[in-house]
């Protein structure tokens, strides 16, 4: 791999007008997604379908990583000010970010946070590009064995992200994985339930699985009160007043609580970035794990909670870095990190990219031109949030009754465009009544993600491993380290899962936050 | 959403045991279909996945036998425990507001329908006001035709019904 490969991506992303264009274009879009609540990146991104359709690849690529990569950027803000972390990766910032703001640090809090998902997002690109040169000749030796071993660990990683709810999370894991045998079976050719609907032959896309279980019913759970509900967005009325005003000079302050506490950042940005390598994990995981590490490595840990500068570094780091990393996995072995980027990694499919280990022989520049467009986009974004920040806070207020109908309007164009078949939009009513339910009874929605993206990537590959070695390749070496894998990876999804304590007497949610409940603003 | 103590003892019909209902009859569906219709590579995956998996010799296959053991869990759970009550009073409405969007757009096409639904929503579900209804629903009417399909080009669907309704009103060779 030549340096100039490396630095031609850079130079076309900066000199070329579309492109540049276009990541100036994602950041607003992705600050608008992370700061209105009931939104977030995976709505983002299908719901910016639309607007790549027909886009060549690498434009379409780089403006939708470029608004995914700074939604959890964007959703600091409402999270710090008002104590709503409008995605649940946001969700341990309110530890110590809401009490800094009571206590009068709204400005150091942002700066510090920024500054540090910043940071994150950098050094999280800089690891990745570290680990390309190591992970290259690694997966060009990849068979159709490891590949099908590789999706059935992803699959597995459903243990981890059901939690509580495993049983509902193999229901909901298996029949995404049955909708993705809908159209022609790789194997044989035959039309696999299609009941003769020509919309159907070439199979049910993720975008469309997408919206109609995640858009659908967010939308619907939105819209479904009365308008003076709708419009309460949680923002809390407890505040003092001018407790969320603050000057330019707090939120330089709080930039430079990263350079005091340089150790912590730059580890919590490798850990999350580590993280995010790691399927199922995604960056909920990475923003509270971060914090747990900060909080053991403290002196004085009982800070945490009551407004530690710490505690606002870490997850912010942690969740941004990881972003970085969920690439590696996503591109080069077509396992997503995450919900997140599986439907990325659809919207990739979409474009015409084809995400695999042929992409480190062929399509090189345009995954540095990715890494690169995180990169770039992380810094513009921050730097601009540091100096808007507290404007951009608006967004949080945004009325659901007003939100609802236009996302509703674009999940329908999204859907449409995914397939061009019109029946489309009623499978999407359709499923989305199921998604509702779903989301009524807290079961796990992304399994049905991991089950639909993985589940045909197995089914292809345990074909093509069996035609070049029987059922003998279920014997060989690699088979028996990858089963060795899984088995301990259940075990010890297993073990964690059911040593957990119920989370209340009258059942509460499935997975349970360990953020302290006092120090959370009343809703 | 309601929380109402279920009388000890009372099997109740909640969402949950319908949704694990749903999925038992989608998956056993999937498994009959496969077994009557596919060769046998075709069918394998299904029937692992989906049912009657041969190499797991279950009766029920894998993902039937959780939907199965799923239901008489939540049928067991549903005695005497406490539910949250699905409030149809406000979950029909909202979902037939997301059909009466379908059916507009199959029937008359993005470009036509989604601003007037989009108006007809905010207006009288929302009680938006006039002005910010009808300047949303412009708005998305410039997106769509303005953005979309004539600077992006980009084929949007115009409806089952409008092509019939334009050929009515202007038929072939009158204009």
């Amino acid at each position: 791999m030549g340096s100039h490969v490396i630095f031609s991506s850079l130079i076309e992303l900066l000199f070329t007008p579309k492109l540049i264009g276009l990541m100036l274009l994602a950041i607003p879009l992705g600050i608008f997604f992370g700061c209105v609540p009931g939104l977030g990146g995976k709505l983002g991104i299908v719901l910016l379908i639309p607007f790549v359709y027909g886009m060549d690849p690498l434009p379409g690529a780089v403006f939708l990583l470029s608004m995914h990569a700074i939604v959890h950027t964007g959703g600091i803000v409402p999270s710090i000010l008002f104590g709503v972390p409008t995605n649940g990766p946001e969700a341990p910032l309110l530890v110590d970010g809401y009490p800094m703001v009571r206590n009068g640090q709204a400005g150091r809090a942002l700066g510090a946070s920024l500054s540090a998902a910043g940071i994150g997002g950098m050094i999280g690109v800089i690891c990745v590009a570290l680990i390309l040169p190591v992970v290259e000749p690694f997966v060009l030796s990849f068979s159709p064995i490891e590949f099908f071993w590789l999706a059935i660990i992803g699959i597995t990683l459903i243990s981890a992200l059901a939690g509580k709810m495993l049983v509902q999370g193999l229901i909901v894991g298996c029949f995404g994985w049955l909708i993705g045998m809908i159209g022609l079976d790789p194997q044989t050719g035959v039309q696999r339930f299609t009941f003769n609907q020509l919309f159907l032959w070439d199979g049910f896309d993720v975008i469309s699985g997408v919206l109609a279980l995640y858009a659908l019913p967010e939308m619907m759970q939105l819209g479904r009160g009365k308008r003076s509900d709708a419009a309460a967005s949680g923002i809390p009325d407890e505040l003092a007043p001018g407790v969320t005003q603050y000057t330019f000079a707090e939120v330089c302050d709080g930039v430079k609580d990263n350079v005091r506490h340089w150790g912590l950042t730059i580890t919590t940005a490798v850990m999350g970035t580590f993280i995010g390598m790691i399927p199922g994990l995604g960056g909920e995981a990475a923003g509270w794990m971060c914090y747990a590490f900060a909080v053991s490595r403290a002196k004085d840990s009982e800070r945490f909670g009551k407004g530690a500068v710490e505690g606002v570094i870490a997850p912010s780091t942690g969740m941004n870095a990881k972003e970085g990393g969920g690439l590696l996995p996503t591109l080069f072995f077509g396992v997503p990190a995450g919900s997140g980027m599986a439907i990325m990694l659809g919207a990739l499919i979409m474009l015409g990219i084809k995400p695999g280990p042929m992409m480190i022989v062929h399509d090189l520049p345009l995954v540095w031109s990715l890494i690169w467009a995180i990169a770039i986009s992380n810094l513009l974004c921050t730097g601009f949030l540091l100096v808007v920040g507290k404007h951009m806070s608006a967004l949080a207020h945004i009325r659901a009754s007003v939100l609802v109908p236009v996302v509703l309007v674009f999940a329908l164009l999204g859907t449409y465009l995914a397939k061009d078949h019109w029946e489309s939009l009623l499978v999407f009513a359709g499923m989305g009544a199921i998604g509702y339910v779903m989301r009524r009874n807290q079961w796990p929605r992304p399994c049905f993600i991991i089950g639909l993206v993985l589940g045909p990537t197995a089914e292809l590959s345990f074909h093509k491993a069996f035609a070049l070695h029987g059922y003998g390749f279920l014997t060989q070496p690699t088979s028996l380290v990858m089963m060795a894998i899984i088995a301990i990876t259940l075990t010890i999804n297993l073990r964690k899962t059911y040593r957990r304590k119920p989370a209340g007497a009258a059942g509460g949610p499935a997975h349970a936050s360990p953020i302290d409940a006092s120090v959370l603003p009343r809703r | 959403m309601n929380s109402k103590p279920v009388p000890a003892g009372r099997v109740r019909f909640t969402s949950t045991v319908a949704l694990s209902l749903t999925f038992l009859v989608i998956f056993v569906s999937a498994v009959v279909v496969a077994k009557v219709n596919y060769p046998a590579e075709a069918a394998s995956m299904p029937l692992i996945i989906g049912g009657f998996g041969a190499a797991l010799s279950l009766q029920g296959g894998f993902g039937a036998a959780l939907s199965l053991l799923q239901l008489i869990v939540e049928l067991h759970a549903s005695r005497g425990a406490y539910e949250e009550q699905i409030d149809l009073k406000r979950d029909i409405p909202i979902y037939l507001w997301v059909w009466s969007f379908v059916i507009a757009v199959t029937a008359f096409g993005f470009v036509l329908a989604a601003p007037v639904m989009l108006f007809v929503y905010l207006r009288f579900r929302s009680r938006e006001s006039w002005w910010l209804s009808a300047l949303l629903s412009l708005a998305v009417l410039g997106l769509l035709y303005g953005v979309f399909q004539t600077a992006l080009g980009v084929p949007l669907f115009e409806g089952l019904a409008t092509p019939r309704i334009r050929d009515w009103l202007m038929p072939a060779g009158a204009g």
